[in-house]
């Protein structure tokens, strides 16, 4: 394996939506996922989020329905035969395209979102070619620079969902010194089938940053045990895994089999964590766990004094 | 002077208007122009009913995540 990079990811923006990572170009209608200033498809300083695209849209609609409210109001005055009737037909036909405007003010917000639904759907071919684009970015950026191919995957996997982009990421993430410090993530890499690298990752980030163990890992690495055990080192992957799942009661609760067949291979300290566990809730028995907690107690750690004022 | 150049122009177009119209004799313009007014009042009307009816069937912001997402995500799978 080649020596690993030191590595500073730069920030990763969460949007609550998905939809606010993607941005359009004002003047080639092209789409992106990336940061960029420029739009790659024709170079131009015009790239806009699609909600902005979409809200104005919504007021160019708005704009034009006034227009029309004007026009008719104009007719109304040309038609007037008397002064009285062109005043009147001036100040009604005003007074009812600002009740419209006031209207459409109130709406911008529901007509904005109508407006990106049309948007997102009118341009399907558009945003796909966009993401193809950005992938062809990603790959050109992998071989030059590591660090930046791994964040613009991270950008494009915030739309695209597919194992591809995960793996190449689990990859390049494997070429990288990880840290606690760092923004890394593991449920949105998960995969469905056994890959060694992932397997790898799960076991490097339960070292570095246990709480990213959830059970959607702990069973990963217990639906290929034997593939795992297989690996160099795959042991301590599996050991890891349930050194960071006794960190929290619940998963004692789910996985108490699991965590025995490695309560064994456990360090000290999270051994002592799982003590804790156990001591703490007398009345459960966790399918063995909690007499093998006890023996293992008996055997190495009765005369520790940080296992006496476990509270 | 503005509302004399209107009237000009608004007798202008009442003299064509009448040929293709043919409207009653007594008090004609006032129609047309009340018309008019009645014209912009419907077309409002209809647009808040629309705005109202649009405003019920709004997509939400999920909805949206999830045309994104299905749109970004269908074609990949056959392509790559
Ligand atoms: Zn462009």
């Amino acid at each position: 394996m080649t020596k690993k990079k030191p590595v500073r990811l730069r920030p990763y923006y969460k949007t609550r939506y998905a939809y606010e990572k993607l941005r359009v170009c004002k003047h080639c209608r092209s789409f992106t996922v990336l940061w960029e200033d420029k739009c790659a498809n024709c170079g131009k300083q015009a790239l806009i989020p699609v909600m902005d695209q979409a809200r104005i849209n919504a007021k160019r609609s708005m704009q034009n329905e006034r227009l029309i409210a004007l026009l008719v109001m104009l007719a109304a005055v040309l038609f007037s035969q008397t002064f009285v009737q062109i005043v009147l037909c001036f100040l009604g036909g005003m007074a009812l395209t600002l009740f419209l405007w006031w209207f459409q003010r109130k709406m911008l917000e529901t007509e904005t979102r109508r407006q990106l639904d049309k948007l997102l759907r009118g341009s399907e071919r558009r945003i796909v070619e966009g993401i193809y684009l950005n992938l062809g970015t990603a790959s050109a950026a992998i071989k030059e620079d590591e660090q930046l191919g791994y964040e613009i995957l991270r950008e494009i996997a915030s739309i695209v969902h597919n194992d591809r982009i995960r793996l190449q990421r689990i990859m390049l993430l494997q070429g990288f010194v990880l840290r606690k410090d760092m923004e890394l993530e593991l449920e949105p890499l998960m995969l469905e089938d056994f890959e060694p690298a992932l397997a790898e990752y799960i076991g490097e980030l339960a070292k570095v940053k246990r709480e990213l163990i959830k059970s959607q890992a702990i069973r990963y690495v217990m639906i290929y045990e034997r593939e795992i055990l297989r690996m160099k080192d795959g042991a301590g992957i599996m050991a890891g895994v349930a050194g960071a799942a006794v960190r929290m009661k619940k998963y004692v609760d789910m996985y108490p089999e699991f965590i025995l067949r490695y309560v064994r291979q456990l360090p000290k300290e999270r051994y002592l964590r799982l003590y804790q566990l156990v001591r703490r809730n007398p009345d459960q028995s966790w399918n063995g766990l909690r007499d093998e907690v006890s023996a293992i107690y008996n055997e190495k750690y009765r005369w520790d004094p940080e296992f006496q004022n476990w509270e | 002077m503005i509302a004399a150049v209107l009237r000009l122009v608004g007798n202008k177009a009442y003299f064509l208007l009448s040929f293709i119209f043919k409207p009653p004799r007594k008090e004609p313009r006032i129609m047309i122009a009340y018309g008019c007014l009645g014209i912009l009042f419907l077309f409002i009307i209809i647009k808040i009913a629309v705005y109202f009816n649009r405003q019920k069937h709004a997509p939400t912001h999920e909805d949206l995540d999830e045309t994104l997402l299905a749109i970004a995500n269908r074609r990949r799978d056959d392509a790559s």
